[in-house]
This record gives structure tokens, sequence and C-alpha cells, in this order.
């Protein structure tokens, strides 16, 4: 029997060349089954082969995902595979547009199965999920095994052509696809059952999920940024040395205030990011680069804004749940309320 | 989502960020590009007086995105 020829895409971590300090690598190729990939090998047997692994720094490939993402495309091309693996991404968010991109390039260009997984943090699970299959997989490596193996199972049942079952008993997440179904009861008796499972407050499952979407108005423009005082807020976890509040360095519930009042820029050593998602040394080196206080103070002086508010406001926003992200921007929405501050400069890593 | 918040309050709010298709899928509505998820607005590569500089030039364009 002829075996399945797999190409298989990996981050820098998972292709072991490194951790954060690796993130900035190139593509680079090896001939054969890597890294993760040895392990997807592993689980799915016989009658695959991984022909290629593909690694690739998460910040180079999230940083130019159309440039970096084309040129891997091409070197999946030149195997010309009969399915493409990528991850599992876990929570990491890089990763995951890495992997989501790659897949859904592979199945628009050449028409194969493409499968990932990724952890529901994840954000690269929004943007992908309708366009490809998304395995549900654990936060981080601990599960990497397990995940490993489904996302195999679920290929060879692709690949067979095996019918699939519904994304929640077959693991992925919903792709917004509806198939006619024939169930034993009748809709209206489903929908009392519902009815009665809410009231009572047992848990129960809605049959159309419906898309949560509720994009914002645009906020009115500034009329005069001249006049307009603005405060400087980040996710990037910039804290004063001492970490005064314990800021965590992921999933943060909260955020810090710090005062720059009088200062023209933020110095070497006296501000410190605690953020576990990125590499943290070129900021640190100088944290006016994530939080430009001495921009800010130049713009300020020239007269381009009113004012820099005194203090400027930072979280870290790492795997951090939908439910934490909002309060936190609920909390920082009341202090800007009450600051007498007219717009906000945020900046992310 | 700390963006989501800002602009549902009418707060005109202008994120500097890097991987701009999570903003843009979460609804965010004024979005600069940054140089890198990690130095949004560094350019390292550059001596210190000419980054600072820059800075203030970047700065500046993602500030102007709140008149618009």
């Amino acid at each position: 029997m002829k075996k399945l020829r797999v190409v298989y895409y990996v981050n820098q971590f998972f292709g072991q060349e490194g951790g954060e300090e690796a993130a900035s690598m190139g593509v680079s190729l090896y001939s054969g089954a890597y890294g993760t990939a040895k392990a997807f090998a592993k689980a799915y047997g016989k009658g695959c082969e991984v022909v290629a692994t593909i690694i690739c720094g998460d910040n180079c490939i999230a940083e130019n995902l159309e440039k970096v993402g084309s040129e891997i495309i091409d070197l999946v091309k030149f195997y010309s595979p009969d399915a493409f693996i990528a991850g599992p991404a876990f929570t990491d968010g890089r990763y995951g547009i890495g992997c989501g991109y790659l897949c859904s390039e592979v199945i628009r260009q050449f028409n194969i199965p493409a499968i990932t997984g990724m952890n529901q943090l994840n954000p690269g699970v929004e943007l992908y999920r309708k366009q490809v299959y998304i395995l549900k997989t654990g936060k981080n490596a601990i599960s990497a095994n397990k995940d490993v193996k489904r996302m195999a199972v679920f290929l060879k049942k692709l690949v067979n052509g095996k019918k699939l079952a519904s994304p929640q008993e077959e693991g992925y997440f919903t792709r917004g696809y509806k198939r006619n179904v024939k169930m034993e009861r009748r809709p209206a008796a489903r929908a009392v059952d519902m009815v009665l499972d809410k009231y009572y407050g047992r848990p129960f499952n809605t049959e159309i999920t419906l898309p949560r979407k509720n994009i914002n108005a645009r906020p009115a423009a500034i009329r005069d940024l001249s006049k307009a005082t603005i405060v400087i807020a980040t996710d990037g976890g910039l804290y004063p040395a001492d970490n005064p509040d314990k800021m965590p360095s992921a999933n943060a519930d909260r955020f810090g205030v710090y005062d720059i009042d009088g200062l023209d820029s933020l110095k070497k050593g006296e501000w410190v990011i605690r953020h576990n998602g990125y590499d943290n040394s070129i900021s640190n080196d100088d944290p006016n680069r994530l939080v430009p206080v001495d921009a800010m103070r130049k713009l300020e002086k020239e007269g381009v804004i009113g004012a820099l508010h005194n203090k400027y406001l930072a979280t870290t926003g790492l795997i951090t749940t939908v439910e934490n992200s909002t309060n936190t921007g609920k909390g920082i929405t009341n202090y800007v309320k009450n600051n007498d501050i007219d717009a906000v400069l945020l900046t992310s890593t | 989502m700390i963006v989501r918040e800002l602009e549902k309050a009418g707060i005109p709010t202008v994120q500097v960020c890097n991987m701009t298709p999570v903003a843009d899928a979460v609804g965010v509505q004024r979005i600069w590009k940054s140089v890198s998820i990690k130095y949004p607005l560094g350019t390292p590569q550059l001596p210190a007086e000419l980054e600072l500089a820059e800075r203030v030039r970047m700065t500046r364009e993602a500030l102007k995105m709140l008149e618009q």
C-alpha cells in the first residue's frame, strides 16, 4: 500500500531549536520527521511517512505572515504531499496564527487535508476555525502526546473518507456548517427540556449557537489632538522593577497604574517586563520601546498632543481568559473616565 | 478585549500591535501595525538618537489615527 506523504510544520520550540531566544529564526527544513512530527508519525503508524518537517520561529512568521507563509507554502508545494499537519499550538497565539494560516493556505491552494490543534484560548481558533479543522488541545505541551495522537487518528479518518461525527464528539472547533441529523424526540419536546434545564440551573447545550459578534461603533475622532490628554496603556507587562503590585507574568486579572510624572524617559533597569510570552530582552534594554514615554514627552513639548497623562497603565496579556481581559478592560475604561483622559494609546506584544 | 471595552464606552483608542488579524477579529477600530511583537515602537538596529526620532515619528503616526 502506498504510504500517505505528510509535510509537518512546527515552531522553533517544538522543532528543538530553542525557546524565545530562537523565536525570530527564519524558515528551516528537515528531510523526514523531526520534533513533534516524530511523535505524530509514530502515532499514525505504518501508513504514513513524514517526508519533511518545516520549522520557523514564532515571531518570524507572525510578523510577516504572508511573506514567510508563501515561502513555506512553496516548500510544501515542492514535496506535493497528501496531507499537511501543523502544531499543535496549544495557547501560543503566534504559533496558532502561523499554523492556522498555513493550513488554510494549503487547503485553498492544493486542496489536500490540512489540520492543526489549539487550545480554546488561542486567538488562532477564531481566525481559522471556519477554513481548517482545528482539534481542541490542552493548554501546553503537557498534553502533547495525547493531542498529537488525536490529530493522527483524525487525519486517518479524513483521508479514509470516514464520516465525521459532530465537532463535539470529534473534538474539533465548530466550523459553522450545519448537517441534518435525525433526532429521537421532536423539537418542541427538546426545547421544553432545555427551558426546564435552564430554569433549574442544570447544564444544557443549545442546538444552534448564535454568532457572538457585536462590533462596536467607532468612537468619535478627537477633534484637536493638540488639546487632548492621552494615556499610555500596555498589555506587554512592563512594571516598576520591584513589581509592587505583584503582577503575574500570564493571565493577569487586573492592571497596574504607575507614576511617570516628571519623567522624560523610562530608564533601563528601573522598569522590568513580566510577561512569559515573548523575548523581553530588547524592550527591557529600552522600556520606551514598549511604553513610549520618551516619544510622548517630545510630542507633548512640540504641542502635537495636549498632555501625557502622568501615569501609565499596564497589564500582562498572555493566555488571558476573555473574562479576565474584559474585566481589565472595564477597569481601564473606568480609570480613563474618572481621570479627564481623552484618548488611549495601547501597545500590545 | 481591553480595547473592545474602551471603544464600547466611546473612548477613542489606538492599538499599536503586530498581530493585526487578531485585533481586527476582535473588532478593534483603530489599529496601527507595530514594528515587532517584542518591541512595538523600537528600532534597536538604529543608534539611540535616530531611534528616538523614529519612535516619535511612529508614535505621532499612530496618534494621528485618533483624529480620523
